[in-house]
């Protein structure tokens, strides 16, 4: 059993200490993955947060025989992203105004620095297809787990993959 | 431009974006504050409930006999033996696991009520036709398993409603119903991935076709 597994296993049976290490080992992944979707970090950390604790929660529910735990993770970090889109959605245009404007100078100063090629890249994708460029190139999952993830069938993202490929190839271009 | 050379070098910057320094200090603290309050949900006791639902379904059987049971297999809205087709497919769906079996009940039934030009009795059929296969699509997808069979299944029943609606006279409730049954299936894009994907699947690493289909691992 890897030790991943055996972390698992143990915090499965409730030790707190085991899901510190696993909390440690995919913090910054999953951080990246929500901010990349919601682009605020102050968002994006609580979401993470709400990620683990989701996690911890349905721990009970995991199993290996399922898929990995790192797609589990990204799966719930998916579906928390796809939750808060939906109600940024029902706000109105003012609130949206002033979430983005509570963002200091130098936080965006800061946030544009470190995205800017990433965005650029990523702007140019639909919010799903974002997410399929972002586990396989950027977190190099296998296309079985982001199947996991997206809930879609590993050939099919495979040829979605070679398609947002061509897409970009062309923007890029086009550029 | 080799686009996938370019996507691995950001890769890079990719990673170069962290949580703040305060979160990756104090993140885990907070959060085990918080999984002291709250505990690992326990796996609902599914073979509790099912060994419960066999009963059920055996107390059925014993108090309205098995002949009953079966006759009611046949039974279409309105008849007297409806209620108990409804219930031991309630119960025989929640036993077995067979997410798809109202769907392919409901088709059979609007079939049926076609033949026998029962047209309100049919209406009302395909709007519960629809119910079931939004409820059933979203059930499957959350459970992420059987999606492929499911379509197949819809498709299926969409082909034997064509072939219906040319041996019996224009019925709207029957169009409906192949409207419904197509809508279950995926939009025509994902269709043609799926196909294509499946393809991908059955090529080895060298692009060559597969000899045999073990070691996928499709969910």
């Amino acid at each position: 059993m890897d030790k991943l597994s055996e972390l698992v296993k143990k915090a499965q049976q409730g030790e707190k200490a085991s899901y510190g290490e696993i909390y440690n080992l995919f913090i910054k992944k999953i951080y990246r993955f929500i901010y990349y979707s919601v682009n605020e970090k102050q968002l994006a950390e609580d979401l993470t947060q709400n990620t683990f604790l989701k996690a911890w929660i349905s721990l009970g529910n995991f199993s290996f025989g399922k898929g990995t735990f790192q797609a589990y993770l990204f799966t719930i970090a998916r579906n928390l992203v796809i939750d808060y889109q939906r109600r940024k959605k029902e706000l109105s245009i003012d609130e949206n105004w002033d979430i983005s404007s509570a963002d200091n100078l130098e936080d965006q100063i800061e946030k544009e620095e470190e995205k800017e090629k990433v965005k650029m890249i990523l702007d140019n994708l639909e919010d799903d297809e974002r997410r399929l460029i972002i586990l396989r190139y950027f977190e190099e999952l296998e296309f079985e787990e982001i199947a996991q993830v997206l809930n879609k069938n590993s050939g099919t993202l495979r040829v979605r993959v070679h398609r947002i490929l061509k897409k970009l190839k062309d923007k890029l271009e086009e550029k | 431009m080799n686009i996938e050379q370019y996507l691995k070098n950001l890769k890079k910057e990719y990673q170069k974006l962290e949580p703040s320094q305060y979160f990756i200090e104090q993140g885990w603290p907070k959060l085990k504050d918080k999984i002291l309050e709250t505990e690992i949900k326990k796996l609902p006791r599914l073979r509790a409930t099912r060994a419960y639902l066999f009963l059920s379904l055996v107390l059925l059987i014993l108090l309205s006999g098995v002949g009953v049971v079966q006759a009611s297999q046949k039974s279409l809205p309105g008849e007297p033996l409806y209620p108990v087709k409804v219930l031991s497919e309630k119960v025989i769906t929640k036993v077995t696991g067979n997410k798809t079996l109202e769907v392919e009940n409901r088709a059979k039934e609007i079939i049926d009520l076609s033949k026998k030009e029962q047209e309100e009795k049919l209406k009302e059929t395909v709007e519960k036709y629809r119910e079931t296969i939004l409820k059933t699509k979203k059930e499957i997808e959350e459970r992420g398993k059987e999606e492929k069979l499911f379509k197949k299944k819809l498709k299926k029943q969409q082909e034997e409603f064509e072939k219906v609606i040319k041996e019996t006279r224009d019925l709207k409730g029957l169009e409906k119903a192949i409207e419904v049954s197509k809508k279950g299936q995926n939009g025509k894009e994902e269709e043609d991935d799926d196909k294509k994907g499946k393809d991908e699947d059955n090529k080895d690493e060298n692009g060559h076709q597969k000899e045999e289909e073990s070691g996928k691992s499709e969910g």
